[in-house]
């Protein structure tokens, strides 16, 4: 009985303390504000199965907005980056998107990790006339939405269009198999991989469809391997390419894997190991690039992260960038801010972003591939 | 530890007594209260979250009939808000259908996937039938994932046009979005309580306490069983249209197992087989996560903390004590009578 009060009051103790501790922590950056201030805001998922990119979109996002401060801020103003979790839930995410656009120190919005996140709060974000800026968002029409929302990720026709390559120049594949998830990402560029295949002299043998996270790829493989492929196109995030890779090189060493820049990831290294060697794929942003703004990011976030940021989170980094130069120019005004956006040039270090009238960010790609479990740029 | 849970008890029981007794001022009292929430000049996000807040007290209500009230326990009620929403969201965007009729196209097609659904209730009770409703909610969600030339398969359905009535839009800004969720949720309320406080609404409740027993008094539990799901489908349906109209753009993603939980966590947090209890739960466990926004990543492990807690002290939900307050015989009933009847059948016994 005693013990149990005890251990009663002492949880409703810890409960009051870490109330307090919050409130605290919530209130202690209003106490320093002097300067004006304009908050950029990262809208996605900081808890649950995609944490791991929101946060680190929100570290880049603060790495860039630190840069500018120190400098003495964008137009007289202090850059200040919030986070806002929607742990990959459109409901939250459109809540997200209400309270945002009433916060008018609000200027621009990072986010959210999937298309469908923050296909839920585009209608919002556009009716009010908030700028939103995806990095990862892969929905073909995502961008189509309206003027204020743009894209500075691989639209997919342009990456795939290299992958094509990889797989014609780099391997010289003849016959050609597309494994895919059935994702809105997936189901959109075997779509588009499919006609431009068509426009090559490679032949289209086999096109098979997966369910994102399944582990058993036999079926899939003994229909590649009846249709004859030497090359297979892996529509996929890492944790279908990893085992799919392992699984076919058993049964055929030979094959060899075409992929797209989401596999540039350590992970998929340090899992896939011999099954990956060779495997060709476009990227946009490569850590071991030797362009100052490149290393300067990197080192920055390997600091604060303590690990190398993804192609992704550099996204955002060059998002936050093209949010602080538009301040800087245009000052506190949404509407002034999307015109400016949508007339950028931006040299980040995805290389140079430009918007076209949709709103998608142009990019080159670079090829990569693994070898002697590094990743190599192709010349 | 007991003296403490009784001492809240009573003061629940108390209230609840005093409520009870004043039931209809108080309603009315609590909803004009409802009504004017817009008029205070809130920032649109707190309507929203208002508005999300009702639609899952819809769906609380919905899933109180088979589970709180029946004793059937679904894990699965995502699959109905799902077809509802699809239903709406594809009429809608592809037939060209207007928002109302398609809202009550959605209920019916829910409410025949609910018949479906029902059918094993015939069969398995108890754990298996929640299995059963869990593989259901995961065939919808394959179905609409792989069904690409009706649902656009995982690209989702976009531009769904904001609910209209009449020809006038319903939104956030223009406040119709929170009226009209608002009247569904009173409909809904009180479609729910004069099914609850009738002949069927009594027969749920036996089937609930004693299937065999309410069985060998006459009650026909196979078709209430059913029927409990048909009505909860229905609901959830109609709540599901509504929802597809207000987010605007679904996916397969939207409905998730997740969501199923969130939907049965409303309920037995709110307290089982009640209704008060589904707006307090809708309103604790939609709010909070807003609320403990300031928390950031730790967020949702002070949620859960609070979870915990609560079903360790409140096991039969906030709201969930047992009415103190006399049992109310249905019209045309007369207790006297019965008793009085129980008493010569007994001396008759014993005569012979």
């Amino acid at each position: 009985m005693f013990s149990q009060k005890g251990i009663m009051r002492k949880i409703c103790l810890l409960i009051v303390v870490l109330m307090a501790l919050s409130m605290f922590a919530s209130c202690a950056p209003a106490e320093k504000e002097e300067k004006k201030v304009v908050k950029i805001a990262v809208a996605a998922p900081m808890t649950g199965d995609h944490a791991e990119y929101g946060i680190s979109y929100f570290e880049s996002a603060k790495l860039m907005a630190a840069k500018w401060n120190e400098k003495g801020g964008a137009g007289g103003y202090t850059i200040e980056v919030v986070q806002y979790d929607d742990k990959s839930s459109g409901e939250e995410a459109a809540t997200i998107a209400e309270r945002l656009v009433e916060d008018m120190d609000v200027v621009g919005v990072i986010g959210s990790y999937t298309s469908g996140t923050i296909m839920a709060a585009t209608p919002t974000y556009q009716e009010n006339g908030l700028c939103v800026i995806s990095a990862s968002a892969s929905h073909p029409d995502y961008s189509k939405q309206g003027n204020y929302i743009f894209r500075n990720n691989t639209v997919i026709s342009v990456e795939g269009a290299t992958s094509v390559e990889c797989a014609e120049e780099n391997l010289m594949s003849k016959k050609i198999g597309i494994l895919y998830i059935k994702t809105d990402w997936g189901a959109a560029t075997n779509k588009i991989m499919q006609e431009l295949i068509a426009k090559t002299s490679m032949e289209l043998a086999k096109v098979e469809e997966t369910i994102d996270g399944s582990d058993d790829y036999s079926t899939p493989i003994a229909n590649f391997e009846n249709a004859g492929c030497d090359t297979i196109l892996v529509v996929g995030m890492h944790n279908t390419f990893v085992p799919f890779a392992r699984q076919y090189r058993e049964i055929n060493p030979d094959i060899q894997f075409v992929a797209f820049a989401n596999l540039y990831n350590q992970q998929v290294i340090d899992l896939g190991g011999e099954a990956v060697e060779g495997t060709y794929f476009p990227v946009a942003y490569f850590n071991e690039s030797d362009d100052p703004k490149v290393i300067e990011y990197r080192d920055a976030f390997i600091k604060a992260v303590g690990k190398s940021p993804s192609s992704l989170a550099a996204q955002a980094y060059d998002a936050a960038g093209i949010y602080c130069e538009a301040i800087a120019a245009v000052g506190n005004d949404r509407a002034a801010i999307r015109d400016y956006i949508a007339g950028i040039s931006y040299e980040g270090v995805g290389g140079m972003i430009q918007f076209d009238e949709v709103g998608d960010a142009q990019k080159t790609f670079m090829k990569i591939v693994i070898r002697d479990g590094k990743f190599v740029l192709v010349d | 530890m007991k003296n403490t849970n009784q001492v809240i008890d009573n003061f629940f029981a108390d209230i609840s007594n005093s409520i009870r007794k004043n039931r209809i001022i108080f309603s009315v009292a609590l909803l004009t209260v409802v009504a004017f929430i817009p008029a205070l000049g809130l920032p649109s996000y707190i309507l929203r979250i208002g508005v999300m807040i009702m639609i899952y007290a819809i769906l609380a209500l919905g899933l109180n009939i088979p589970t709180g009230y029946t004793g059937q326990v679904s894990i699965g009620h995502a699959g109905f808000f799902s077809i509802g929403a699809y239903t709406s969201a594809i009429l809608v965007t592809q037939a060209g259908w207007s928002m109302l009729p398609a809202m009550v196209a959605a209920a019916a097609i829910a409410g025949i996937f609910g018949f479906l659904l029902g059918l094993p209730t015939l069969r398995v009770s108890g754990t298996y039938l929640s299995i059963c409703t869990l593989g259901f909610a995961e065939i919808v969600r394959m179905a609409v994932l792989n069904w690409d030339t009706l649902t656009n398969g995982p690209m989702g359905i976009k531009n769904i046009p904001y609910p209209t009535v009449f020809g006038v839009e319903m939104t956030l800004r223009n406040y119709g979005a929170y009226y009209m969720i608002l009247v569904m949720l009173v409909m809904t309320s009180v479609f729910v309580h004069l099914i609850i406080n009738s002949k069927i609404g009594r027969a749920f409740r036996s089937i609930k306490e004693d299937e065999l027993a309410s069985m060998m008094m006459g009650v026909f539990t196979m078709k209430y069983k059913i029927l409990s799901f048909v009505l909860s489908a229905i609901i959830s349906g109609m709540a599901g249209a509504f929802y597809a109209h207000f987010m605007r753009y679904i996916d397969p993603n939207s409905f998730t197992f997740d969501t199923s939980i969130l939907i049965l966590s409303i309920v037995i947090l709110g307290g089982m087989g009640t209704m008060r209890g589904m707006f307090l739960g809708a309103i604790i466990l939609v709010s909070f996560p807003e609320a403990l926004r300031f928390l950031e990543q730790y967020r949702f492990v002070f949620y859960g903390l609070v979870l915990v807690i609560m079903m360790r002290y409140r096991p039969q939900g906030l709201l969930g004590w047992r009415s103190k307050s006399p049992y109310e015989f249905p019209k045309g009933v007369d207790p006297d009578k019965i008793a009085r009847g129980f008493n010569n059948s007994s001396s008759q016994n014993k005569m012979i």
